[in-house]
């Protein structure tokens, strides 16, 4: 998955692209204008010569040193002006162009997402069409003698059927695969580049204190995975902000995790890792932070959001083997943590090929 | 031989069940989603429940929570089409809401009954 380009330089062709020809043909007009201009101007009142007659007119040698100091100021000022106005814009537009890309790219991933859900469908509506197919050719077979044509006939309308099963089955991996969410990932770079992602779109109004552990530590989940829980958590306490002023803390530290109903397929791990989101938005009651990560459960007004970014958080972390610990005090905020139990190095970070 | 409450959308789906429990001696209630369901539910309460999860109309996994708050004994057996929403899983939320049994579509015939027959045989569970 490319990453976004950091600091992206405004070279003069970018330059030229952004403002367009108009600005420059513009901009290259006045200058020649204003120069004619001005020099008619110099010309016309004499400057020349006022000057001249100026230098003249006094025996002080520092004046005049101190005359032709400001004149080198006022042009070395046009430069620096020019270099100062320069450097703004570039650090605007390159900023823009980061939150711009950081968008797209978040809508890239959605639009996968879309996809992914709008197969899922199918299948289920698949499966739900060859349903009644192999029931019913099924219960008839049940009822007919054997090895006549009969039920001949209604064992392949069987088999046929249960072919179309199995594709559907080879269609749903081929979709999960190609969306990015099967394989594992380094959790500490993957949490940091999700994060900035979130940064560029988030309101300027929320402040991100940040404390990411660097030790190496890779975790059963892919990137774009990763990426999706975390953007959905930060979006969440986004939200809790109702635009206010707020702050989200982000820690990751590797902890030591041990509980006796920890055994993953008869392991226990004691090297987790630890995502901790906080927010001071408005926090949630008892009952609210129990269906959080139900499928549908929201407390938006109708038509925003599908309720469902936190149960696909859900889903994700518990395929891992995580869990999460959600605590929250109306008016104060939500501390939302994720633990995810850490993988050997031993597997590539790339998926198995379909 | 048990009353059995159909829940699912799907009209063929039904139409099939219906036969297949039938055919083997059950008595069958149908409801074409979650609403109807729980209203026939509490009219007239049935030996097993058999219900899909992703249904217009209260889905399978609130018509569960319900039956749950009623501390119902009744088994509820969820069908999942398998096509659940991408990342998510209904079916995790169906085992901690309390389905007795979970089964994907689609299944053989004689599987669901095998499943049913091992539920209604159960003696309900201690509080």
């Amino acid at each position: 998955m490319a990453s976004i380009p950091r600091e992206k330089s405004l070279t003069l062709r970018s330059a030229w692209g952004i403002l367009g020809a108009k600005f420059w043909f513009f901009a290259i007009t006045a200058f020649v204008g204003l120069s004619l201009i001005l020099a008619e101007v110099l010309i016309e009142y004499e400057a020349f010569e006022a000057f001249y007659e100026y230098t003249r007119s006094h025996e002080s040698w520092q004046l005049d040193d101190i005359a032709m100091a400001v004149l080198a100021s006022v042009i070395a000022m046009v430069f620096v002006g020019a270099f100062v106005t320069t450097a703004v814009t570039r650090k605007l537009i390159s900023k823009e162009i980061e939150r711009q890309e950081a968008s797209l790219r978040i809508e890239r991933s959605q639009r996968l997402i879309a996809l992914g859900t709008l197969l899922g469908g199918t299948a289920h509506s698949l499966n739900n069409h060859l349903l009644p197919v192999i029931a019913l050719s099924d219960l008839v077979r049940s009822d007919c003698a054997q090895d006549t044509p009969h039920a001949k006939d209604l064992e392949m309308i069987s088999i046929a059927a249960r072919r179309a099963v199995e594709m559907i089955q080879k269609l749903k991996i081929f979709a999960r695969a190609n969306e990015g969410m099967e394989g594992n990932c380094l959790v500490g770079p993957a949490t940091s580049a999700a994060i900035e992602l979130a940064q560029k779109v988030a309101p300027s109004s929320v402040k991100f204190l940040l404390s990411i552990d660097k030790t190496p530590a890779r975790v059963g989940v892919s990137e774009t995975a990763l990426e999706i829980v975390i953007l959905n958590l930060i979006n969440n306490a986004v939200d809790a902000m109702e635009g206010m002023p707020g702050t989200i803390e982000i820690k990751l530290n590797l902890v030591s995790h041990l509980e006796k109903n920890d055994r993953r397929d008869g392991v226990a791990s004691s090297a987790w890792v630890r995502i901790q989101i906080n927010d001071t938005g408005k926090g949630m009651g008892l009952d609210e932070s129990k269906r959080i990560f139900e499928p549908f459960f929201t407390t938006k007004p109708v038509g925003t959001g599908t309720g469902l970014g936190l149960s696909e958080t859900y889903g994700i972390v518990d395929k891992a083997g995580g869990k999460f610990d959600v605590k929250s005090e109306i008016g104060v905020g939500s501390q939302i943590g994720i633990l995810l139990p850490l993988i050997e190095d031993a597997h590539s970070a790339h998926p198995a090929n379909i | 031989m048990a009353k059995i409450l159909l829940v699912d959308d799907d009209e063929l789906v039904r139409y099939a069940l219906t036969r297949v429990l039938t055919g083997a001696g059950h008595q069958v209630e149908v409801a074409e989603n979650g609403l109807k369901a729980s209203l026939q539910f509490k009219l007239s309460p049935p030996d097993l429940v058999l219900t899909d999860v992703v249904m217009p109309d209260q889905d399978g996994l609130e018509l569960l929570r319900e039956i749950s708050e009623l501390n119902s004994q009744i088994p509820v057996v969820v069908m999942t089409g398998g096509g659940e929403i991408v990342g998510q899983d209904y079916l995790l939320f169906a085992d901690r809401l309390g389905a007795s049994a979970i089964i994907a579509k689609p299944f053989e015939n004689s599987v669901l009954l095998s499943k049913i027959d091992g539920l209604l045989k159960k003696p309900p569970a201690i509080p």
